[in-house]
C-alpha cells in the first residue's frame, strides 16, 4: 500500500500556523488548534448545461452521431415533417450541409460528425422502413438494409460497428453492423421504444424507454457483444431521452412523460441524478461524453426545438484569487506588464509617477524609472521586455523596459491615455484602442515595432475599459462615456465587432489573457458607488461571473492570463499597495473532521 | 408568502444565453412561450435577467403566456387526426397530448 511518506515524500509536519503556500495533497498537523489539514484542489460538484448554437432547422424524433464529440456532432433527418436535412456542428453553431436521400424521421444514429450511419425509421407517418445510409463526411450513400423494418430504433457505435436496438411498437430487435451488412442478434430482454442510449456495438447500454403508450420504465439493459442483461434502473422511469457516454461512464436527459429536464449520470454500477437541463423536452438527441455531452433539439409541447446544451461534468478547476506581497509604493492608476501571476512589471501612477516595479512570484524590488512619469497608459509585453504608450497628462510618448531600463522610441500619433490595450502584446506588436484627451476616442492605433499606425476605429467611443489580446486577437470590455459601460468588442486584426457584455458594466478596471477568446478582467468602478473586486472570464462568447478579489479595488494593473494573472496597485480609496494573485485551479485549505 | 421564483421573457440565442457558471449558481427551467423561470431574491438570478434583456413577468403575467401557449398546442394536438387511427396509435404518432402547467409561486 502506498504510504504518505511514499507519495509525497515527506511525513506529516507539525506546524503552530499554516503553512503559507501549501501544495495540492499536501496534509499537515495544526498544533496551536489541534487539528489535521490538507490542501484541496477547488473543482465544480456537479457538473451543468450550457446553451450551445441553436439549429438551423427544428426538429425532433432524428438520428444523431451517437459517438460524435461536444465540438463535432451531426444531425439528420427527424420531423415534423419528416426531412432529409442534416446539420454539423462545430461546437459553436450548426451548418446545412448535404441531405439524406429520402426523408426520414424517427431514424436511429450512429457514428461520428464525419463518418455517421443513418438507421431505419419512418418516411411517413406510418410503415416503418429498414434503409440505412452512411455519410462519409460530404454525402449520404444508401447501403444495406436492416433485416427488420423498426421505427423509432436506437443507435450505438461507430459507422463501421453499430448496433441498433428497440424501438416502435415495443420492439426488442437487436441488430449488429459490420459496416456492409446488418445480423440480428440475442434481444433485449424487455422491448421498449425511446431508450437512452449510450456505447459502442461491443459494449451499449440502454436505459429506460416505453413499453407501450405512457408505460414508461426505469429498466436498463448492458449490452456486452453478445447479450443484453439487466442492471439497475434509472431513477425516473421515462422514454424518448438523448444519451451520450459509453457503457461504464453515461449520461441520459430529457424525456417524457410531459417533458422532462432530469438528467441522470451512470457510473458503471448506478444512475445519480444531477443537474437538469435548461430546457426541459423529449425526444431529443445526444453526442459526446459523460463528462462532455451534447443535448440537440427535441420537442416541447407540440412544438420542435432546436436548442443545444452543452454538458460539462463535475471537477472543473475552480478560479480564485490569494494575497501576495504587496508593492514597495502604494499608487493608483498605474500600468502593469507581463505573462503570468509570478512575473510582473508595475510602472508609473498618478500623480505623473516614474517608479517601476519589478515582481519575481515572492516580492517586489525597485527598478529602473520611466523617462516619462506618467499615469493611465497603455501598455503591455513582459516583465523584461515591455512597452508603454501614452498616458495622462495627454501625450504620445512611447518607451520600451528590456529588463533593466526604459528606453523612448517612436511616439504615438495622437496623445491620449485611458485606452485598452491588447495585454499580451510584443514590444513589436501592440494595440491602443479608444481612450480620451480632453474629449473620448474611438481610434485604435497599432505598432509594428518601428512605427504607430491608425486601424479600425473600435464601435462605442469609451476610455478606463479593459482589455486583452494581441494584434491580431484582442478584447476590450466596459469602459466609461457620460456612464459606465458593460458592451464588449473583440478585435479580429483588421475589425471591432461587437461581442457581447459583462454581466457588471463598470471602468477603471483591467484586463489579462491571451486572445478574443480568453480574458479575465477584474476591479473597477460600476458606477459612481465603491470599487469592486468582482471578475468574469471571457471565454469566447460571454463573460461568466468567477470568485471575487478579496480587496475591492479601481484602477489597479494586471500581468498574465485567464488562469494566471496578478492584479497589483489601485485605489480603495486610498491609493493601494496591494497584490493578488489569480489561479486556475486554486486551493482551499480543509480541516479534517473526526466527528 | 415569499416567492421562490421569478420569471421573464427571453429568446433562447443559442451559445453564451446560459453559460456553465451561471447554471452552477441558479437553476433554470424553461416553459413554452419563452418563459423563463429563475430563483427570486437572487442576485445571479437578477444578473442573468438582465444579461439576456429579459423582460420581467409576475407570475400571473407568466403563467397566462404559458396556457395561452399550451392551450394552442392542444388545440393543433387535438386537430391532428388519420381515420381510423386509435388513442394508442395517435399517442405513437404525435406524442401525449400536451398537458396543462402551472407556474409556481
Amino acid at each position: 500500500m502506498a504510504t504518505y511518506l511514499g507519495t509525497h515524500g515527506s511525513k506529516i509536519q507539525n506546524y503552530t500556523t499554516d503553512p503559507d503556500n501549501p501544495n495540492t495533497g499536501e496534509v499537515w498537523y495544526n498544533a496551536t488548534n489541534n487539528v489535521l489539514k490538507f490542501q484541496f484542489e477547488n473543482v465544480s460538484a456537479a457538473g451543468s448545461w450550457s446553451t450551445g448554437g441553436n439549429m438551423n432547422t427544428a426538429r425532433r424524433q432524428f438520428g444523431p452521431s451517437s459517438s460524435g464529440t461536444q465540438t463535432a456532432a451531426l444531425v439528420f433527418g427527424g420531423r415534423q415533417p419528416f426531412m432529409a436535412l442534416t446539420e454539423s456542428y462545430d461546437g459553436t453553431s450548426w451548418t446545412e450541409v448535404n441531405d439524406l436521400n429520402a426523408a426520414v424521421g424517427q431514424n436511429g444514429g450512429a457514428g461520428t460528425q464525419t463518418a455517421a450511419l443513418s438507421i431505419g425509421g419512418e418516411i411517413a407517418p406510418g410503415p416503418s422502413v429498414a434503409g440505412t445510409e452512411s455519410w462519409n463526411g460530404t454525402n449520404w450513400t444508401e447501403v444495406n438494409d436492416r433485416n427488420n423494418a423498426v421505427s423509432s430504433p436506437r443507435g450505438a457505435g461507430l459507422q463501421t460497428a453499430a448496433i441498433a436496438f428497440g424501438g416502435g411498437g415495443a420492439s426488442a430487435l437487436t441488430e449488429l453492423w459490420n459496416g456492409t451488412n446488418w445480423t440480428a442478434v440475442n434481444a433485449l430482454n424487455t422491448g421498449r421504444s425511446g431508450m437512452g442510449p449510450a456505447g459502442t456495438s461491443t459494449s451499449a447500454l440502454g436505459a429506460g424507454g416505453d413499453t407501450g403508450p405512457a408505460a414508461d420504465v426505469t429498466i436498463t439493459e448492458q449490452w456486452n457483444g453478445t447479450n443484453w442483461t439487466e442492471v439497475n434502473d434509472l431513477n425516473n422511469g421515462r422514454s424518448a431521452m438523448g444519451g451520450a457516454g459509453t457503457y461504464p461512464s453515461a449520461l441520459v436527459f430529457g424525456g417524457t412523460p410531459g417533458d422532462k429536464a432530469n438528467t441522470e449520470e451512470w457510473n458503471g454500477t448506478n444512475w445519480s441524478e444531477t443537474t437538469d437541463l435548461n430546457t426541459a423536452r423529449r425526444a431529443l438527441g445526444g453526442s459526446g461524453t459523460a463528462t462532455a455531452g451534447l443535448a440537440f433539439g427535441g420537442m416541447v409541447s407540440t412544438s420542435n426545438q432546436n436548442a443545444t446544451e452543452e454538458w460539462t461534468g463535475a471537477g472543473v478547476p475552480i478560479g480564485a484569487w490569494t494575497t501576495q506581497p504587496s508593492m514597495n509604493t502604494a499608487r493608483k492608476s498605474l500600468e502593469g506588464a507581463g505573462t503570468s501571476n509570478t512575473a510582473a512589471l508595475a510602472f508609473g501612477g498618478s500623480p505623473n509617477s516614474a517608479l517601476t516595479e519589478l515582481y519575481n512570484g515572492t516580492s517586489w524590488s525597485e527598478v529602473g524609472d520611466l523617462t516619462l512619469g506618467r499615469s493611465s497608459m497603455g501598455a503591455a509585453g513582459s516583465s523584461t521586455a515591455a512597452i508603454a504608450f501614452g498616458g495622462s497628462p495627454d501625450t504620445t510618448d512611447t518607451e520600451t523596459w528590456n529588463g533593466s531600463s526604459w528606453t523612448e522610441i517612436t511616439a504615438m500619433n495622437t496623445a491620449r491615455g485611458a485606452m485598452g490595450p491588447s495585454m499580451a502584446g510584443t514590444t513589436t506588436a501592440v494595440l491602443g484602442a479608444g481612450g480620451a484627451n480632453g474629449g473620448v476616442r474611438n481610434l485604435t492605433e497599432q505598432w509594428n515595432g518601428s512605427s504607430w499606425t491608425e486601424v479600425g476605429d473600435i464601435n462605442t467611443t469609451r476610455y478606463s475599459m479593459a482589455g486583452a489580446g494581441t494584434v491580431t486577437s484582442a478584447l476590450i470590455a466596459g469602459g466609461y462615456d457620460n456612464e459606465a459601460k458593460n458592451s464588449v468588442e473583440t478585435w479580429n486584426g483588421s475589425n471591432w465587432t461587437d461581442a457581447g457584455t459583462l454581466n457588471t458594466g463598470r471602468y477603471n478596471f483591467v484586463g489579462s489573457g491571451v486572445s478574443n477568446t480568453s480574458a479575465l478582467v477584474f476591479g473597477g468602478q460600476p458606477g459612481s458607488g465603491p470599487g469592486t473586486g468582482k471578475t468574469e472570464l471571457w471565454t469566447g462568447s460571454s463573460f461568466s461571473e468567477q470568485n471575487d478579489r478579496n480587496t475591492a479595488v479601481v484602477g489597479p494593473a494586471s500581468s498574465g492570463t485567464a488562469t494566471s494573472a496578478l492584479g497589483f496597485g489601485g485605489e480603495g480609496p486610498p491609493a493601494l499597495a496591494v497584490t493578488e494573485s489569480w489561479s486556475v485551479p486554486s486551493t482551499t485549505t480543509k480541516t479534517v473532521s473526526t466527528d | 408568502m415569499a416567492k421562490t421564483y421569478q420569471y421573464c421573457v427571453a429568446e433562447n440565442w443559442g451559445k453564451g444565453f446560459i453559460d456553465h457558471v451561471e447554471s452552477q449558481r441558479i437553476t433554470f427551467a424553461s416553459f413554452p412561450g419563452n418563459v423563463w423561470q429563475v430563483p427570486a431574491y437572487n442576485k445571479h438570478g437578477n444578473l442573468w435577467i438582465a444579461k439576456v434583456a429579459g423582460v420581467v413577468k409576475t407570475k400571473d403575467e407568466a403563467q397566462a403566456i404559458v396556457t395561452a401557449e399550451i392551450t394552442s398546442s392542444q388545440n393543433a394536438w387535438d386537430a391532428d387526426t388519420v381515420e381510423g387511427e386509435t388513442a394508442e396509435q395517435a399517442i405513437e404518432r404525435k406524442g401525449a397530448r400536451p398537458a396543462d402547467i402551472t407556474l409556481e409561486e
